[in-house]
């Protein structure tokens, strides 16, 4: 049985390494470069743990290194390459990607002058009465050749979707037609019948052009490329009045060998090369340009290059992002330096008024004060945003701003000071149960005896709290200030549902708002399209993020000595 | 005793800070059983309760539109329905009828009681009908004992009359009950040399202003294309002619280089046409561009052609003395210079147009601004003319404040009189249009009056008499809204029964053609569904609203209490009614809670297990790494989370393609995840595996269990509470989530319950306080319990030195 067991336990092994190994290799192939290492050494690593008898307490540990590596380091290896790169909004795929795109779409087709025009027909299978999109198309050549356009074959698919297909002429007369004064009015083909839909030149079908432009001729035929026999390539193009026709159509790029100078150096190397002027693209910055009649760069596509540190430099060089970006960064710190403060201090005191044995009822106030915390966060600052600091109907405004004090509404959202106020009190409002149930622990452990010799050497209360009761609270709450420093300063989701960061900095080129933390800053860069994403810059700034919470959290570890309790 | 009155002051204190912490969550629940729309109401609270938003949101009633489109989706035949057999659809379709004909019947028996509230309402108004009109005389009179009646000297008296008429405030009428106009008449000559003058001035002022702001703002439009044809012309000139013309400095310079050279020992065959004549043309358009004046800005461009101008003339200069015009070097010179004309001339024969086109901008552009400048400083000085005038004359109009007051006070106290006697003719509720405009000609004086009423207190007083008075004007609309109501409506429920008939008879053969293939749509459905989404809204829910509001509003106006009963009624049916008839939108929140609770059930399950089993080694033995381990999972967690995202996002696209339940807009792909959250709770665990005494494992052993065994059979079992609060703090943590959620979830019917909640806040609803508090309550009150029953773990583990915080 036991041998049994072991040898079914290999063979599972032996297939989890292969199935890995295959999922590496198919990421590699698909661009998934980082994620298929990151596979490889999870493989290597678990074959090793389960080989090796001396690793035995890291086999307990490999479900979680899965979730770690795949979840947690793959994201963070991925960032830290995005950071040199420009990837974002106009830099969204690879080179090669481009590169088959820009020979491939149908976008990047022309009609030329001598282009051979065919005449079509279409015909379409009924459902009843209604037309569906199953259809036929006669082709028509110049010469009144009938051909009929053949099964389309996908060449180029993009999030699967055809992006470019293929078909040929087949000859008419492989298919039964039904003729009426020999014109044809049906084809059939496998028992289903085709009926004579559309054509632009028959003006007594001009009923059906609609379905015909919408279900079938964009959609679907104008991403279809039909070679004829003597290999010319012909679509469907709009022409001048607005009617779909059979083109000869060329595509305005193809590859072609040139020589470009390259870092001072003549080379030759394959370039993009315009069909029409034949001059080669040019390559700048992760972007291909063309030139138009006068010679002038137009950006055709952009892919996803290194750029070096430029992200990085550009923080501190470059004044329409360095400015808000300073700002950001200060208002960061002062938002997690003014919240650790003031729930600090409103936790500190209800903790030294429910400290007080002789208080009936104080287990009462505290589970009461401490509810702010127990509600999901979301829900209580979506509750303040939009309750109490809705600028028309909130009812700050509208019962104790307009009401008692007769005053002016305040623009809670769109007045930077009063934003920031805004954030600061639902901030508080949140935090400080937190900080008073700390406080509580805190000064229960305080012994009495301190506070009795105390008051007989005749200390005042003044003097005991500030030199008995604070000195030994700082000793363990310290630590968890700094703490709650580092929760705040990555504390999105209050700025995010509650300003959305705004008011917006003017003069920038980023969407940097007045109550932003770098953290939200860095959202709305890489997530809100707005003004269109920034991954290369966000993962920047996220990057410099890691640094500063890290630190903060490090020089914590050392005080607090976390470290030293793992050893034990 | 000094002791227990600090206690006792504690205690309020405490109270009323708790009352304040806590506001917001009283307003949540209030605000969740409010049946007004909250957001535009003018009370915090409201004792119209009930609890319709939680109805809505949790168990939606099939009312009658909902009915109707349910059996239009039986006789089509189409989803959810379509594999249903005949006799099902049949059974299912005489069910809904039947429900349409009950909403029909309970509509009517609403209607009937509140009619019969309506009547009481009416009788109560009737036996009441002095009692009210008495307070009504009550409160004029009050007011008429409030005013100031002390009469000014006479001088002030009547030129205030004067000002008052010539303004057109009051009119002979009006007062030639109290003065002889006469006398008025008199004053007229020291008005004219008071007042006249200035207030012509005044009228003269305002026009010129009107005039010379239309110029204004013409010539700035004006400006505004000349502004941007220059921006457009000056970024040319540094982005493309500049550069240009550095190339051509730098080509110039060469040639120069090559000319000064005149080394001509290799000889050469040169054919020179008519390069000097082309390179002369250049030197033209140099000299032309030389001319053009520019602005400051533009200082490096000038000099930059005032250097070319120089070079070109030096070249030429050269070029005819050149002494060897025979040699290699002459050639090359030449082949070069040709080279140049064919770049250059083309470009600087733009350039001159371009630049002379330019400086004619510049030149309109200074002009115009200089227009601009005359014309707004002319403004100003009207403008503060103007200023000192209407101060001068409103300071004279000051002076005779009393006088108005008095004017006034005379106009109002007739006003008064005349009220009285008009209501006390009346009787209620008959007269109830006839009272309404008595009560507001009344208003209207009184604010005439109030005008030169400096004293605000007295303002507030009067005004509340005033205000007192109201029930009059609501009581007016409510009984005409709801007669137009109680008509309309019937005739609307008749309508509606008839076209039910139509439908229960059509209904069973529609399904059995639509079984056969032949959809139709009933017609009479057809048409039933504008008439209970646009006409029921337009004739009869605003009427219905309206009665609701003003029988809400009588409640609390009416000056005698009695008839708050009936009027409660009919606001209450009447709700129940639009509940019937209105259209609802449909809600997820069901859906939304259940889906958060499958994805944070599944994610603390695994992440639990997981953690369970990598915390093991951790606490028990001794390895290579585990202080770092431990140290490295801890810094990882400091990397921003959300930015996993930019990598998974791409990952889940790419993966959903393949295996569609972990792609993108998927429960699945948001698990997955989460599930990467895993090291928050890792240290909980570990902490608690220390505590259990590792002899029972030791004995185990010794018995001849594995590590496995003892970990799986002992450590495991024993750890089972810490593992139910992990469970328990990583649901909560996950449901509590939103941002990941935003990120993933795309489809309203896959959101979880943070990422709805935050829709209701958003948008279409975000007035909708009602359903929003509702929802925001259903999800808080489980989480909140859940908390606070798990205070003593959440505290334990977030003070051990965890990093959350």
């Amino acid at each position: 049985m036991k041998k049994f067991l072991k040898i079914v336990g290999w063979i599972l092994l032996a297939l989890f390494n292969a199935f890995s190994v295959w999922g590496a290799l198919f990421l590699f192939q698909k661009g998934f470069y980082e994620l298929s290492v990151t596979f490889f050494v999870l493989i290597v690593l678990i074959d090793y743990f389960i080989f090796n008898r001396k690793s035995y307490p890291f086999r307990y540990m490999i479900p979680a290194m899965i979730l770690l590596f795949i979840l947690v380091l793959y994201p963070i290896i991925f960032t830290i390459k995005t950071a040199f790169t420009n990837y974002g909004t106009g830099h969204i795929m690879t080179r090669q990607e481009v590169v088959d795109r820009l020979l491939t779409d149908p976008v990047y087709t022309y009609v030329p002058k001598d282009a051979k025009e065919y005449k079509y027909e279409v015909f379409v299978r009924f459902d009843g009465i209604e037309p569906t999109e199953d259809f036929k198309l006669l082709v028509i050549t110049q010469n009144g050749e009938e051909y009929v356009m053949g099964d389309i074959k996908s060449v180029r698919m993009q999030a699967g979707q055809m992006l470019l297909g293929e078909a040929d002429l087949e000859d008419v007369s492989t298919y039964d037609l039904i003729r009426e004064d020999g014109k044809i009015i049906a084809i059939i083909e496998d028992g289903k019948t085709y009926n004579y839909f559309y054509s632009p030149e028959d003006p007594d079908t001009a009923l059906n052009e609609v379905f015909f432009k919408s279900k079938i001729g964009f959609p679907i035929l104008s991403k279809v490329e039909i070679i004829d026999l003597e290999g010319n390539r012909l679509s469907m193009r709009f022409s001048d009045d607005g009617t779909l026709r059979l083109k000869s159509i060329r595509h305005l790029y193809r590859l072609s060998l040139a020589e470009v100078i390259e870092k001072g150096k003549n080379v030759i190397k394959t370039v993009l090369v315009n069909d029409i002027t034949n001059k080669p693209l040019l390559e700048e910055n992760g972007t291909f340009y063309d030139f138009d009649e006068s010679g002038e760069k137009v950006p055709i596509m952009g892919y996803i290059s290194y750029v070096g540190s430029t992200n990085f430099v550009k923080i501190f060089t470059d004044p329409t992002i360095s400015g808000p970006f300073t700002k950001i960064f200060l208002w960061n710190f002062t938002y997690a330096a003014l919240s650790v403060l003031f729930t600090f201090a409103i936790g500190l005191s209800f903790a030294l008024v429910l400290n007080n044995s002789a208080l009936k009822g104080r287990s009462v106030y505290r589970t009461l004060l401490i509810i702010p915390w127990a509600i999901p966060a979301f829900i209580s600052v979506l509750i303040w945003r939009n309750g109490f600091f809705n600028e028309t109907y909130g009812i700050i405004n509208k019962f104790i701003v307009n009401g008692i004090l007769n005053k002016e509404s305040i623009q809670w959202m769109t007045n930077p000071f009063w934003a920031k106020v805004a954030v600061l009190v639902v901030n508080t409002w949140l935090g400080f149960p937190y900080m008073m149930t700390v406080s509580l622990g805190a000064l229960q452990s305080i012994p009495d005896e301190l506070y009795e010799a105390a008051s007989i050497d005749g200390a005042s209360r003044y003097q005991s709290f500030w030199k008995i009761t604070f000195p030994l609270l700082m000793t363990t709450v310290a630590p968890l200030l700094v703490g709650s420093f580092a929760f705040n300063f990555n504390n999105f989701v209050n700025i995010y549902l509650l300003t959305g960061g705004g008011p917006a900095i003017p003069n920038t080129s980023t969407p940097a708002g007045a109550t932003d933390i770098l953290i939200s800053y860095t959202y709305k860069l890489a997530f809100e399209a707005g003004r269109g994403q920034d991954f290369g810059f966000a993962s920047a700034i996220s990057i410099l993020i890691f640094f500063i919470v890290a630190g903060i959290s490090f020089v914590n570890f050392r005080i607090s000595g976390s470290f030293e309790e793992v050893n034990r | 005793m000094i002791v227990k009155r600090r206690n006792w002051l504690t205690h309020i204190i405490l109270i009323a800070l708790v009352v304040i912490i806590l506001f917001p969550v009283v307003w949540v629940i209030s605000t969740s059983l409010r049946r007004d729309n909250a957001a535009f109401s003018t009370k915090l609270f409201s004792s119209r309760v009930s609890i319709q938003n939680y109805k809505d949101l949790l168990f939606p009633e099939q009312n009658v539109l909902r009915l109707m489109k349910d059996i239009e989706a039986i006789t089509t035949n189409t989803m959810p329905y379509s594999e249903k057999s005949f006799e099902e659809l049949v059974s299912k379709f005489d069910r809904d009828i039947k429900r349409l004909k009950d909403y029909s019947n309970e509509t009517k028996m609403l209607i009937e009681k509140t009619d019969e509230e309506y009547q009481t309402i009416q009788g109560f108004i009737e036996d009441n009908s002095e009692e009210l009109l008495n307070s009504l005389k009550e409160n004029a009179g009050l007011i008429g004992e409030k005013l100031d009646v002390k009469k000014p000297d006479d001088s002030k008296l009547y030129l205030a009359l004067n000002v008052l008429l010539k303004e057109g405030i009051v009119k002979e009428k009006d007062i030639d009950d109290f003065f002889d106009l006469q006398i008025v008449k008199d004053y007229e000559e020291e008005w004219k040399n008071n007042f006249e003058t200035l207030a012509l001035n005044i009228e003269n002022k305002q026009q010129n202003i009107k005039v010379l702001e239309d110029e204004v703002n013409s010539l700035k439009k004006e400006l505004e294309e000349y502004q941007k044809e220059y921006t457009r012309i000056s970024s040319i000139i540094r982005s493309s002619i500049l550069p240009q013309f550095e190339s051509f400095e730098k080509s110039l310079n060469t040639v120069l280089d090559i000319l000064n050279s005149n080394d001509g020992s290799v000889r050469a065959i040169v054919s020179e046409s008519n390069e000097k004549l082309e390179f002369e043309k250049i030197l033209g358009y140099l000299e032309e561009l030389n001319k053009v004046k520019l602005t400051d800005e533009f200082s490096e461009f000038s000099e930059k052609i005032s250097n070319l101008n120089k070079l070109a003339n030096e070249v030429l200069n050269l070029w005819e003395n050149y002494p060897e015009k025979y040699t290699s070097k002459y050639a090359d010179f030449l082949s070069i210079i040709r080279l140049f004309i064919l770049k250059a001339s083309k470009q600087l024969k733009e350039s001159v147009d371009l630049m002379n086109n330019f400086s004619n901008v510049v030149e309109n552009y200074l002009e115009l601004s200089n227009l601009i400048n005359v014309a707004t400083k002319k403004l100003e000085k009207e403008k503060l003319e103007y200023e000192t005038l209407k101060v001068k004359y409103d300071e004279k109009v000051a002076e005779l404040v009393d006088a108005n007051r008095y004017v006034f006070s005379l106009i109002l106290k007739d006003d008064i009189l005349s009220f009285n006697e008009k209501i006390s003719k009346y009787t209620l509720p008959k007269d109830i249009n006839k009272t309404y405009f008595a009560v507001k000609a009344l208003g209207r004086s009184l604010n005439d009056y109030l005008v030169y009423v400096d004293d605000e207190n007295l303002k507030k007083e009067l005004r509340a008499y005033l205000r007192k008075m109201d029930w009059a004007e609501t009581y007016k609309n409510f009984k005409k809204r709801y007669e137009r109501f109680s008509k309309d409506f019937k005739v609307f429920v008749e309508e509606f029964d008839n076209y039910v008939k139509n439908i229960e008879e059509i209904g069973p053969n529609a399904i059995s053609s639509a079984k056969n293939g032949i959809k139709i749509r009933i017609t009479a459905l057809v048409q039933l569904f504008p008439k209970i989404q646009s006409d029921y809204p337009a004739k009869i829910a605003s009427n219905l609203s309206l009665v609701s509001k003003y029988s809400a509003d009588l409640i609390d106006q009416l000056p005698i209490k009695g008839a708050k009963e009936s009027l409660k009624m009919m606001d209450k049916n009447l709700f129940r009614i639009d509940q019937i008839w209105k259209e609802k939108t449909e809600h997820h929140l069901i859906r939304w809670i259940m889906n958060s609770v499958i994805v944070a059930g599944l994610v603390a399950v695994i992440t639990t297990l997981v953690n369970a089993l990598a915390a093991y080694p951790f606490s028990r033995m001794r390895f290579k790494g585990r202080k770092y381990g431990i140290m490295s999972l801890l810094l990882i967690q400091m990397f921003p989370a959300i930015m996993y995202m930019v990598a998974l996002y791409g990952f889940l696209s790419f993966i959903g393609r393949y295996i569609p339940i972990l792609g993108l807009n998927t429960l699945g792909g948001l698990i997955f995840v989460y599930l990467g959250g895993i090291a928050f709770n890792m240290y909980l665990i570990k902490g608690f595996y220390d505590t259990i005494p590792s002899s029972l494992e030791e004995a185990a052993m010794i018995d001849g269990a594995t590590r496995w065994q003892t970990f799986w059979r002992i450590v495991l079992p024993l750890a089972s509470p810490i593992l139910a609060v992990v469970i328990i703090l990583s649901f909560m943590g996950t449901f509590n989530e939103f941002v990941l959620a935003r990120i993933i979830l795309q489809d309203v019917d896959k959101y979880t319950y943070a990422v709805g909640l935050w829709t209701f806040s958003t948008g279409p609803f975000e007035t909708e306080w009602g359903l929003f508090s509702a929802a925001a309550l259903i999800g808080m009150a489980p989480m909140v319990i859940l908390f606070l029953s798990m205070q003593k773990y959440l505290v334990g583990g977030l003070t051990k030195g965890s990093v959350k915080g």
